[in-house]
C-alpha cells in the first residue's frame, strides 16, 4: 500500500516538475510546482516525517509559492494566454536538445548506479535518545549536535537577506551611477 | 552536553569574531551619519586583525568542537590566515577605490565578511552539511557582492550568471553528497573513508561511487572554475566591482581549493594500496586530464583579451589547472605543492588586482591599451606589476617560480611527465600576454593622461610586490609552513 | 469496572459521531454568522435585519442557501476555467480542515471520556493548522487571478502580499504560547492551561494574544483590513466575477476561518474549555464555556467591521512589517528567555 502510494507520489512529482518547466504561462509553472510539493509532503509523510511534511507544506506552498505568484501577477501576462498549455518550444532547439540528451544520460547513469549501490545501512543510534522523526527528537539533534549548522543556516539567510535588500534598494541620490540607469 | 558546546564556542572565536564585526558593520553604517566607507571599513579591518590575533591564538593547536564538526587544524589555519589576510587587502581596496565610495556600503562589507566567514566554515570542516552551508554562505555573499554596481549591466549581468551557475552546480554538489551518504550512511569525510560499506562497494563494483564523486567534484570544480565549468569567471570577474574580482579570484577560489584538499585527503590521502587509494589514482587521472584542459583554455583565451580585466580572469583559470597538477598527484608532496602554489597565487594575484583598482581609478577603463605609457607616469607601482607579472608567468626570481617548480617536481615524481610539459608549454603561452602588459605599460608612448598618486595604495602593493619577490628568493619559511600544514589534514575526525 | 455504556458502540461510529457533530457545528457557524453579521449590523445601525424567514429570522441561512443554489452560474470570457472552478474550493476547503486539531471539550459519558474533537493530541497540531491555514490564500489569489478581472486580480495581489505579511506576526504569536506550554499538541497547550492560569495573563501572553488577534483579522480578510475585497475601490475583489453557488463558497470559507480563528484564539490563549482561576473545570461546563469564549470572538469580528474605518493599504503593511512584526519578535524573545531561565534541567 504505502509502495504503490510512493510511486504514484512520485510521478505526480515528476509530472508536476516536468509541468513547470512545460507550461505555456508562468501561473501554469506555478501550479505545477505546486502539485510537486504536495506530492513531496506526503511523501516525506510516508516516511514518517510529519514535522518537514509540516514544513514542506507552509514554507513552501503556504509563502515561497505565494511570493512567486505575487510576482507573477505583478508581471504583463496578457500574451501568456490564460489556459493551461504544454510548451514543446523550449525542447526545439539544438541546444536544449543536447542539454536534455545530456541530462537524460545523467539520469540514466544515475538509474544505473542507484541499481548497482548497495547503500550502507543507517547507523544506529542511541536507543534511549528519541527518533529524528518525533519532534522531540528532531529538537534536540537540531539543537544538539546540530546546533553549530544551524545557526551557520541563520547566518546564511541572514547575509542573502542583506544582499537582496542591498541589490533591490533604491539608490538614493547622490550615488554613483545616475537616477536614470538605475534598471537592473 | 549542553556545557560541553558551549565550552566548545571558545574554539570557534575567530569566526564569532567575524560575525560581531559584519553585524557591527552593518549597524554602524545604519546609526552614524555622513556615511562613507572609510570608517565602516576601519571597523572591518579592526575586527580582521581580532581574527587574525584569535588564528594565532589556535597555532599548533589541533582540536575539534561542535560534536566533531569543525576542525581546528594547521591546514584550516592555513587557508584561513591567508583569506583573512586577502579580505584585509581586498577591504583596504574598497576603502580606496573611488567608485565604491557611496552609500550603502555598509551592506559591502557585511557581505565580504559573511563571505569570508563561509571561507572559514568551508576550509575547517570535514562534515559535509557544514561544508555545504560554507560553500552557500560563500557563493550567496558573492552573487550579491558581483551585482553591486546596480547601475551597471556588466555587474547586473555577471550577478545573474553566477547565480544560476552557482545554484546549478550546488545542485549537482549536493545530490553527488547524497549519494555518499547513502553509500556510507554518514556525512562525516573521516567516517566515510572508514565505511566498511564503501570498500567494499568500491572493490565490487565502483560505478555508483565514481558517480557521486564526479558529482562532488563538479561542484568544487564550479568554485575553483575548472573547465568545463568555468564558462561564468570571465564574465563575472569582468562585470563585478574590481575589490570583489580580486576576493572572489583569490580568497574564494583558493578557499574551494581547500575544501577540496579536505575532501580528497580525507578519502584518498595515504590509503596507498587498498581498494580506496588505487581509486584515488583514478580520481588524480581525471583531474590531470582536467587540468591539462583548463590550463590550455585559460591560456589562449587570456591571450586575446582586449581588457586586462578579463584577462586576468582567464589567467586565474590557467592557474586553477596548473594548482590541479599538485593535487591530481594524490600524494602528500603534491599537495603541498598545491598549497604553497595556492599562497604564492594570493600574493601575485592580489597585488596585480591592486594595480588594476588602481589604474581604474586613473584611466576609468580596464583595457591593456588604456595603460600605454603609464609606466613612466606611476613607476613604481608599474614596476612593482611587472614583478607580479613574471611571478604569474613562473619566472625567477619569484614565489610563483618556485610554486612551479615544486608542481613540476612533484609532477614528474608521480608519473605525469605529459601534464608537466603541457604546463610548461602552457607558461610560454602566458608570458606573451602578461608581457603585453609589460609593453604597454613601458614601451609604448605615453599618453597625455596625468596619473594622480594614491600613496597608500601603491604602498601595499608595492608590500605584497616584495613579498612576491622576497618569498621566491627565500623559499624555505612558506614551504615549511605548507608542509607542516597538511600534516594535520586528517585531524578532522571525532564523532 | 462496569462494563460502560460506550462499550458496546464501535470506535468507527464514535469517530464518525465525533466528525459529523465537529463538522455540521463548524458549517452551521459559519452560515448562522451570515445571520449575525446582519443582525449585529442592524443592531448597531438602529434596524432591524432580517426578520422575516423563520422566527427572528433564523433561516435566512437557508434561504440564502437555496437562492444561491438557483442562480445561474457566470464564468466570464477569458478566465482560465479550470483555476476558475478550482479557486472557491481552494478558499473554502483548508479553513474547514483545520477545525481537526481543536480541542473543543470533552464529553464524559458514563466514566468514558471521549475528546470532543476531529484529531486529538496530533503531536503537531499547529504546525498542521499553520500549513493548511497558510494554503487558504491559495482560493482569493488564483481565484483573482483567474477572473481575468483587473479587480479581481488587484484582489487576489492584495490577499497575498497581506497574509505573507501577517502570517509572520501570526505564528510568531503563537510560538509564544507554545513556548509557554510546551508543546505543538493544542490538546497539551490546552491542558498546560487548564488549572485555571491562562496564558493571557502572562505579561507576554498578553501581547502575543493581542497581537494574535490582529493578524487574525487580518489572515482573514476581516474588516479593517479587508482589502481584498474592498468594495469602494475593488467592487468585490477577488471574487467580483463569481455568483451562485461558488460565491457562495467563498464566503462560507471566510466564516469557517473565522470560526477557526476564534477557536485558536481560546484554544491558545484562554484557556480553551475551562475557567479561570479554577484548580478544575467540570467537563460538562467546558463545552458551553469554550462555545462562548469562540461567540464572543464572532462577535469581535463583526463588532469591529461595523465600528472601526478601513486602514489604508501602505498603513495595513507597515502595520504589519514595522510595528506587529518587531513585536512579535521581541515578545517571543522574552517569552523564550523567561520560559529558559524559569524551568530548570528542561
Amino acid at each position: 500500500m504505502t509502495n504503490i502510494l510512493f510511486y504514484v507520489l512520485a510521478i505526480v512529482a515528476l509530472l508536476g516538475a516536468a509541468g513547470v518547466v512545460l507550461a505555456k504561462s508562468p501561473m501554469g509553472s506555478v501550479v505545477s510546482l505546486l502539485g510537486t510539493f504536495f506530492a513531496l509532503a506526503v511523501i516525506y509523510l510516508l516516511a514518517g516525517f510529519q514535522f518537514l511534511a509540516g514544513a514542506q507544506i507552509l514554507v513552501y506552498a503556504g509563502a515561497i509559492l505565494v511570493l512567486f505568484l505575487f510576482v507573477i501577477m505583478l508581471l504583463n501576462l496578457g500574451a501568456m494566454g490564460s489556459k493551461f498549455e504544454l510548451s514543446f518550444a523550449p525542447l526545439q532547439s539544438t541546444r536544449a536538445r543536447i542539454a536534455g540528451c545530456i541530462a537524460l544520460a545523467l539520469a540514466l547513469v544515475g538509474l544505473v548506479a542507484a541499481q548497482r549501490a548497495s547503500f550502507a545501512a543507517v547507523p544506529e543510534r542511541d536507543a534511549s535518545a528519541p527518533a529524528i522523526d518525533s519532534m522531540e527528537g528532531l529538537a534536540l539533534e537540531l539543537f544538539g549536535r546540530y546546533s553549530l549548522p544551524f545557526q551557520a543556516t541563520s547566518l546564511l539567510l541572514l547575509v542573502t537577506m542583506v544582499g537582496v535588500i542591498a541589490l533591490a534598494k533604491r539608490q538614493r541620490s547622490g550615488d554613483e551611477p545616475a537616477k536614470g540607469e538605475e534598471r537592473p | 552536553m549542553n556545557n560541553a558546546y558551549l565550552d566548545g564556542l571558545a574554539s570557534i572565536a575567530p569566526e564569532i569574531v567575524l560575525t560581531v564585526t559584519a553585524l557591527g558593520a552593518l549597524v554602524l553604517d545604519l546609526v552614524a551619519k555622513g556615511r562613507d566607507s572609510v570608517r565602516v571599513g576601519y571597523l572591518t579591518l579592526a575586527g580582521l586583525a581580532a581574527t587574525a590575533w584569535f588564528l594565532f591564538g589556535q597555532w599548533g593547536q589541533p582540536s575539534h568542537t561542535a560534536y566533531g564538526m569543525v576542525a581546528i587544524d594547521q591546514f584550516g589555519n592555513f587557508f584561513k590566515l591567508f583569506s583573512t589576510a586577502a579580505l584585509a587587502i581586498v577591504v583596504l581596496f574598497v576603502m580606496h577605490d573611488r567608485r565604491e565610495r557611496r552609500h550603502g556600503i555598509g551592506e559591502y562589507y557585511f557581505l565580504l565578511l559573511g563571505a569570508l566567514i563561509g571561507i572559514f566554515f568551508m576550509v575547517s570542516t570535514g562534515n559535509l552539511l557544514l561544508m555545504v552551508l560554507g560553500f552557500e554562505l560563500l557563493s550567496l555573499s558573492s552573487y550579491s557582492l558581483s551585482g553591486f554596481h546596480k547601475g551597471n549591466r556588466k555587474s547586473a549581468e555577471a550577478s545573474m550568471k553566477y547565480v544560476i551557475f552557482g545554484g546549478l552546480s550546488t545542485g549537482i554538489m549536493v545530490y553527488g553528497i547524497s549519494l555518499l551518504y547513502g553509500l556510507t550512511g554518514t556525512i562525516d569525510l573521516a567516517k566515510m573513508a572508514g565505511s566498511a560499506n564503501l570498500v567494499a562497494q568500491v572493490s565490487s563494483n565502483p560505478i555508483p561511487f565514481g558517480i557521486a564523486t564526479v558529482l562532488v567534484l563538479a561542484g568544487f570544480a564550479y568554485k575553483i572554475s575548472l573547465a568545463p565549468f568555468h564558462f561564468w569567471t570571465p564574465d563575472v570577474y569582468e562585470g563585478a566591482p574590481t575589490p570583489v574580482t580580486a576576493f572572489l579570484a583569490v580568497a574564494s577560489k583558493a578557499a574551494g581549493f581547500g575544501a577540496l584538499l579536505r575532501f580528497l585527503g580525507a578519502l584518498f590521502l595515504d590509503q596507498g594500496g587498498t581498494p580506496l587509494g588505487e581509486y584515488g589514482t583514478r580520481v588524480g587521472t581525471m583531474l590531470a586530464l582536467l587540468a591539462a584542459v583548463t590550463m590550455t583554455l585559460g591560456n589562449l583565451a587570456a591571450l586575446r583579451q582586449p581588457s586586462l580585466k578579463r584577462m586576468l580572469a582567464y589567467s586565474s583559470i590557467a592557474h586553477a589547472g596548473y594548482v590541479m597538477i599538485g593535487i591530481a598527484c594524490m600524494t602528500r608532496g603534491g599537495f603541498t605543492a598545491a598549497m604553497y602554489y595556492l599562497a604564492a597565487y594570493y600574493f601575485m594575484n592580489l597585488g596585480a588586482f591592486g594595480f588594476l583598482v588602481y589604474f581604474e581609478g586613473v584611466t576609468g577603463s580596464d583595457t591593456v591599451d588604456s595603460l600605454k605609457g603609464m609606466g613612466f607616469k606611476a613607476p613604481l607601482i608599474s614596476m612593482v606589476m611587472v614583478a607580479f607579472l613574471v611571478s604569474l608567468t613562473g619566472l625567477p626570481p619569484t614565489v610563483g617560480f618556485y610554486g612551479k617548480y615544486l608542481l613540476f617536481i612533484e609532477g614528474v615524481d608521480n608519473g605525469l611527465m605529459w601534464l608537466v610539459v603541457v604546463a610548461a608549454l602552457n607558461s610560454v603561452v602566458s608570458l606573451f600576454y602578461y608581457l603585453r602588459v609589460a609593453r604597454a605599460l613601458f614601451l609604448s608612448k605615453a599618453s597625455d593622461q596625468e596619473a594622480a598618486p594614491a600613496p597608500v595604495l601603491t604602498g601595499f602593493v608595492t608590500v605584497l610586490g616584495v613579498a612576491t619577490v622576497a618569498f621566491g628568493l627565500y623559499v624555505t619559511p612558506l614551504q615549511a609552513w605548507a608542509t607542516k600544514s597538511l600534516d594535520l589534514i586528517r585531524s578532522a575526525t571525532g564523532s | 469496572m462496569d462494563k460502560s455504556l460506550l462499550s458496546d458502540v464501535p470506535q468507527v461510529a464514535i469517530w464518525i459521531a465525533r466528525v459529523v457533530v465537529i463538522f455540521g457545528g463548524l458549517v452551521t457557524t459559519a452560515a448562522l454568522m451570515s445571520l449575525a453579521e446582519r443582525k449585529v449590523s442592524a443592531w448597531m445601525q438602529y434596524r432591524y435585519g432580517p426578520n422575516r424567514v423563520g422566527p427572528f429570522g433564523l433561516l435566512q441561512p437557508l434561504a440564502d442557501g437555496l437562492k444561491f443554489l438557483f442562480k445561474e452560474e457566470l464564468i466570464p470570457a477569458g478566465a482560465n476555467k479550470l483555476l476558475f472552478r478550482l479557486a472557491p474550493a481552494m478558499a473554502a476547503i483548508p479553513s474547514m480542515m483545520t477545525i481537526a486539531v481543536i480541542p473543543i471539550g470533552t464529553l464524559v459519558i458514563d466514566g468514558d471520556t471521549i475528546p470532543l474533537s476531529i484529531a486529538p493530541g496530533v503531536d503537531l497540531g499547529i504546525m498542521y493548522m499553520l500549513a493548511l491555514g497558510g494554503l487558504a490564500v491559495y482560493g482569493a489569489i488564483l481565484g483573482g487571478w483567474a477572473s481575468n478581472s483587473k479587480y479581481s486580480l488587484m484582489g487576489g495581489l492584495r490577499a497575498s502580499a497581506q497574509m505573507i505579511s501577517y502570517e509572520l506576526s501570526l505564528i510568531l504569536s503563537i510560538l509564544v504560547a507554545v513556548v509557554l506550554s510546551g508543546s505543538l499538541d493544542l490538546t497539551k497547550i490546552v491542558e498546560a492551561q487548564s488549572h485555571g492560569f491562562w496564558n493571557v495573563f502572562t505579561p507576554f501572553g498578553f501581547v502575543a494574544f493581542v497581537l494574535f488577534t490582529i493578524a487574525s483579522f487580518a489572515e482573514t480578510n476581516r474588516h479593517p483590513f479587508d482589502f481584498a475585497e474592498c468594495e469602494p475601490e475593488l467592487v468585490g475583489g477577488f471574487h467580483t466575477e463569481y455568483s451562485a453557488m461558488r460565491f457562495a463558497l467563498f464566503f462560507l470559507g471566510e466564516y469557517c476561518a473565522m470560526t477557526v480563528m476564534a477557536c485558536l484564539n481560546v484554544t491558545l490563549f484562554l484557556g480553551g474549555p475551562s475557567l479561570p482561576f479554577l484548580e478544575n473545570t467540570p467537563w460538562w461546563l467546558g463545552i458551553p464555556v469554550f462555545l462562548l469564549k469562540a461567540a464572543f470572538f464572532l462577535f469581535l469580528f463583526i463588532w469591529v467591521r461595523w465600528t472601526l474605518p478601513r486602514f489604508r493599504f501602505d498603513q495595513l503593511m507597515r502595520l504589519g512589517w514595522k510595528v506587529a512584526l518587531p513585536i512579535a519578535l521581541a515578545n517571543l524573545l522574552v517569552a523564550g528567555a523567561w520560559v529558559a531561565f524559569t524551568t530548570k534541567g528542561g
